[in-house]
């Protein structure tokens, strides 16, 4: 791993993100975007340190494998056991955050101020000197296949991976960031410690958010010896396109509901027809007074939820409606779904119904970026996808400024309703029947979903 | 290295915690949390009422009533909670538990008028309807097929509560048996709504951006109006001695076996019962805890370990969920589990090992405090089930008061083999 050779010196001057009360940005000597923002709700300080490549970027054949390394940096570096770290962060009463996405991998550390020199120095040294000991490599590879087993038993967890297993065959998108089983099984310590090497370093950017109140060239102190140097340039390529309908079964004979995702591709993060595709989608299913949960749930009573969504990513984006009924119903629920997609992108939603849902996502997102830690994470993620450091501000400006009529050329151009791929879990003997009249069917065993 | 509390906390919690108190007349209890810095607020209705208040026969309906508190009232009929709140930037949820059901709303600031309105109108004049009640029925069944049918940990967790408790409302689930579900009749929602959903029974909690005293009048008008109910009667702790430990394999098709292991725990409000926050926090909070550092990373027996200790009007449940490595018996599991409780329950735990707990919960008390709804409920739980507002504000204080001998001996008046109950599967 390459070491910056920059020493602790004076911190260039942060400079205020003028939309954003309280934010301010400055740039580090290994060229880590540190965004600060003072805006304390309680007696904390929240890290969010975010690197622009997850998953997507592991090699083919060996799926899990980001995900297995970064839960890895916290089990033992040079100088610290796995045991010891523990009791590091758990002493302070806090604990790291791990997660890796398609697009990202993320670490979040929230404490009381005085720890956090302390916390934020050991995050350092995981990412520098973690040294990925062999038998805990061994351990949480283990572990995470029994686990992945263990999930079969849900059928919300399987629903959802299989639904980006079929929307994105044989793409990066289309493989779980916690890996497929069978190609987790074959990882070692030698594939930890190469994917390791220099990841966690480039095109990363940190928040500090909350009460910073210890001197901030000590709480950055730790970040100046990461990797500097430019993020290589992602070089993914953009999910084909699908065509007609198909069903996919996952075979769960025990089960005595479906689960039931309808799912085509959606839009990119970037894309400029995401903002009216998300208006539009909050007339069909987003929010309890919405098309769907009206037809499906309140007058019908076919369900306890269902809600629709566009999951944007860098290179390709999902539409997915997520759902669940019991065994005999699936068909029923399955055509109201693709009634209602119809209907919307057919004849556009209605001035009121929009008038509804650009409040509604506007007070979402106000309500969603009350805490230092939401706002965080939104300014980490704007970061990640280039949408500018205003973007906070933007963006409920743009739920209120786009007309109607672009809502509804985004609801024709992108509501897949002609290309779905219904995904049901359940058992297959029962679902069959009902579903072969929305597409050609093929049935998947339960294990093939681990 | 473990931190010790720190003054801005303490203050922070007191704060957070003190609210402006008022009554009306008809006996509703509003608490005021204002926070001008906030725009947002959250409006939550806690009303004293549970699957404890239920009967043998009709259990779930504390819940299936929940679902019908959003089919129409007297001024906004069926659909226009939602679509009004949403509207206005705003959502609803609520739930229920064994002894409470809680309504909550997140809104902008500017929407404080309406959700009074909205809230004010369904607890003076609910509407109900057959077909509501059938259409609710459904969606409750479903819900039910996710949580419990379908879920190895579902059907786990509704054994251990009828192994447990014997006699006390709390032997059922709080969804209800599914048999049940379709013996709620119309007649029974109604003597419902007027038993438990009454001002007297209810405490409003407003926490964010408004003005308390404007508040205090708009509330007053809304629900000064409305008639005191009959009252409740009270539900007595009537569950027998338990003289041995209860056992029960579950037959249910799982990927891998699994187990929970319950004791039967101490009401919320009894002074031992923050030791038993701290010994949850203890044995399953983080890879440090004991039962993860042991069983799951040391040993490797589990994948997976937590704890499961919330708060109860009588005494609740302290459970331990286990999810088992492929070739390990419960047995085993069981084995090693029980030699954690022994030791907790023979010797304190280092001085360490409890400031590290008490840290923990000190931050996830922080961490809940900073949105407005984490506030209002925060307090209004705390109130309900520590026993009132002056042990809501001391919460933080009662943790930090617990010694390690106390832990002990909290450890060994709970912990014992012959009162508690175990579950498993084993596929």
């Amino acid at each position: 791993m390459t070491i910056h050779a920059s020493t602790v010196g004076a911190l260039p001057k942060p400079v205020a993100v003028a939309a954003i009360p309280g934010l301010s940005r400055l740039t580090l000597s290994n060229g880590l975007t540190v965004f600060l923002l003072s805006r304390a709700r309680a007696p904390l300080v929240s890290l969010r340190l975010q690197f622009s490549r997850g998953s997507a970027v592991v090699p083919a054949g060996k799926s899990g494998l980001a995900d297995l390394t970064a839960q890895l940096l916290r089990r033992g570096t040079e100088r610290h056991s796995a045991e010891a770290i523990d009791e590091m962060l758990e002493g302070a009463g806090t604990d790291l955050g791990v997660s890796v996405s398609d697009d990202s991998t993320c670490f979040t550390l929230t404490a009381e101020p005085p720890s956090a020199p302390r916390l934020f120095g050991l995050l350092g040294e995981l990412l520098r000197l973690a040294s990925f000991p062999k038998q805990e490599v061994t351990a949480l590879r283990e572990r995470t296949c029994d686990q992945l087993k263990a999930s079969l038993d849900d059928a919300e967890w399987v629903a959802t991976r299989a639904a980006y297993r079929t929307v994105f065959a044989g793409h990066p998108y289309g493989v779980p960031s916690e890996g497929w089983s069978s190609e987790l099984a074959g990882l070692g310590r030698k594939d930890v410690r190469a994917f390791g090497s220099g990841f966690f370093g480039r095109g990363a950017c940190l928040v500090l958010a909350g009460a910073v109140t210890e001197p901030l060239d000590v709480l950055l102190r730790p970040f100046l010896r990461l990797p500097a140097g430019p993020e290589p340039a992602n070089k993914l390529s953009v999910p084909p396109a699908l065509r007609g309908r198909h069903v996919v079964i996952v075979d769960k004979p025990d089960a005595t509901q479906a689960q039931i995702r309808l799912v085509g591709t959606g839009l990119r993060r970037g894309a400029a027809d995401l903002i009216p595709a998300i208006l539009g989608n909050g007339v069909l299913g987003d929010g309890f007074s919405s098309r769907l949960v009206n037809e499906v749930r309140v007058n019908r009573g076919l369900t306890y939820g269902i809600s629709s969504r566009f999951g944007a990513l860098e290179v390709g984006g999902l539409f997915a409606v997520r759902s669940f009924t019991r065994l005999d119903k699936v068909s029923e629920l399955v055509q109201v779904v693709i009634d209602q997609m119809s209907l919307l992108r057919d004849e556009g939603p209605s001035e009121e119904e929009l008038s509804r849902v650009r409040t509604y996502l506007g007070g979402a997102y106000r309500i969603g970026t009350e805490t230092p830690e939401q706002v965080g994470a939104h300014t980490a993620d704007a970061f990640r996808y280039g949408l500018g450091d205003d973007w906070l501000a933007r963006y409920p400006r743009l739920l209120g400024e786009t007309p109607r009529e672009a809502v509804g050329a985004a609801l024709r151009a992108y509501l897949p309703v002609e290309k779905l791929r219904v995904v049901a879990v359940g058992p297959a003997v029962k679902l069959e029947r009902q579903l072969k009249r929305f597409g050609s069917v093929e049935v998947i065993a339960l294990r093939d979903m681990a | 290295m473990a931190s010790k509390p720190s003054v801005a906390a303490a203050n922070s919690l007191a704060v957070a915690l003190t609210p402006i108190e008022h009554a009306l007349p008809n006996g509703l209890r509003i608490r005021l949390l204002p926070d001008r810095r906030s725009q947002v607020l959250s409006y939550q209705t806690f009303f004293r009422v549970g699957s404890r208040d239920e009967k043998v026969g009709r259990t779930g309906i504390a819940h299936l009533f929940e679902h019908m508190m959003f089919n129409g009232a007297t001024r906004y009929g069926p659909k226009e909670f939602d679509r009004q709140l949403e509207r206005h930037g705003g959502s609803s949820n609520a739930y229920t538990s064994n002894d409470l059901t809680v309504y909550h709303e997140e809104v902008p600031a500017e929407a404080l008028d309406l959700v009074i309105d909205l809230e004010s109108d369904r607890m003076a004049g609910l509407r109900l309807s057959e077909e509501a009640l059938q259409s609710e029925r459904e969606v409750v069944k479903e819900e039910r097929r996710l949580r419990v049918e379908d879920s190895v940990f579902g059907r786990l967790d509704e054994e251990i509560g009828a192994l447990l408790y014997q006699a006390h409302p709390y032997h059922w689930p709080v969804i209800g048996w599914m048999g049940d579900l379709d013996r709620i009749m119309l007649d029974d929602c109604e003597a419902f709504f007027a038993s438990y959903y009454a001002p007297n029974n209810a405490t409003i909690y407003l926490a964010g951006d408004f003005d308390p005293e404007e508040t205090i009048v708009k509330l007053s008008r809304a629900y000064g109006g409305l008639s005191a109910g009959p009252g409740t009667e009270p539900v007595p702790w009537n569950e027998p001695e338990q003289r041995g430990q209860r056992r029960a394999q579950l037959n249910v098709p799982a990927q891998s076996p699994a187990l929970l292991l319950g004791f039967r725990g101490l009401a919320a409000d009894d002074a031992r019962a923050p030791a038993l926050d701290l010994l949850a926090s203890l044995l399953a909070n983080g890879d440090g805890s004991l039962l993860v550092r042991e069983l799951v990373h040391r040993r490797q027996l589990c994948t997976e370990v937590s704890c499961d200790h919330g708060w109860r009007l009588a005494p609740g449940s302290f459970l331990l969920a286990a999810e088992l490595a492929p070739g390990v018996t419960p047995k085993r599991v069981e084995r090693a589990l029980l030699e954690q409780f022994e030791a907790l329950s023979a010797r304190p735990v280092s001085a360490p090992e409890l400031t590290r707990a008490k840290a923990q919960l000190r931050v996830g008390l922080l961490r809940e405090l900073q949105t407005a709804a984490g506030r209002a409920h925060a307090l209004g739980n705390a109130e309900h089930l520590l026993g009132g507002l002056a042990a809501a504000k001391g919460q933080l204080g009662r943790i930090e008061a617990v010694t390690r001998e106390a832990l002990r001996e909290a450890a060994a008046a709970v912990f014992q083999v012959e009162r508690s109950a175990l579950v498993w599967v084993d596929p």
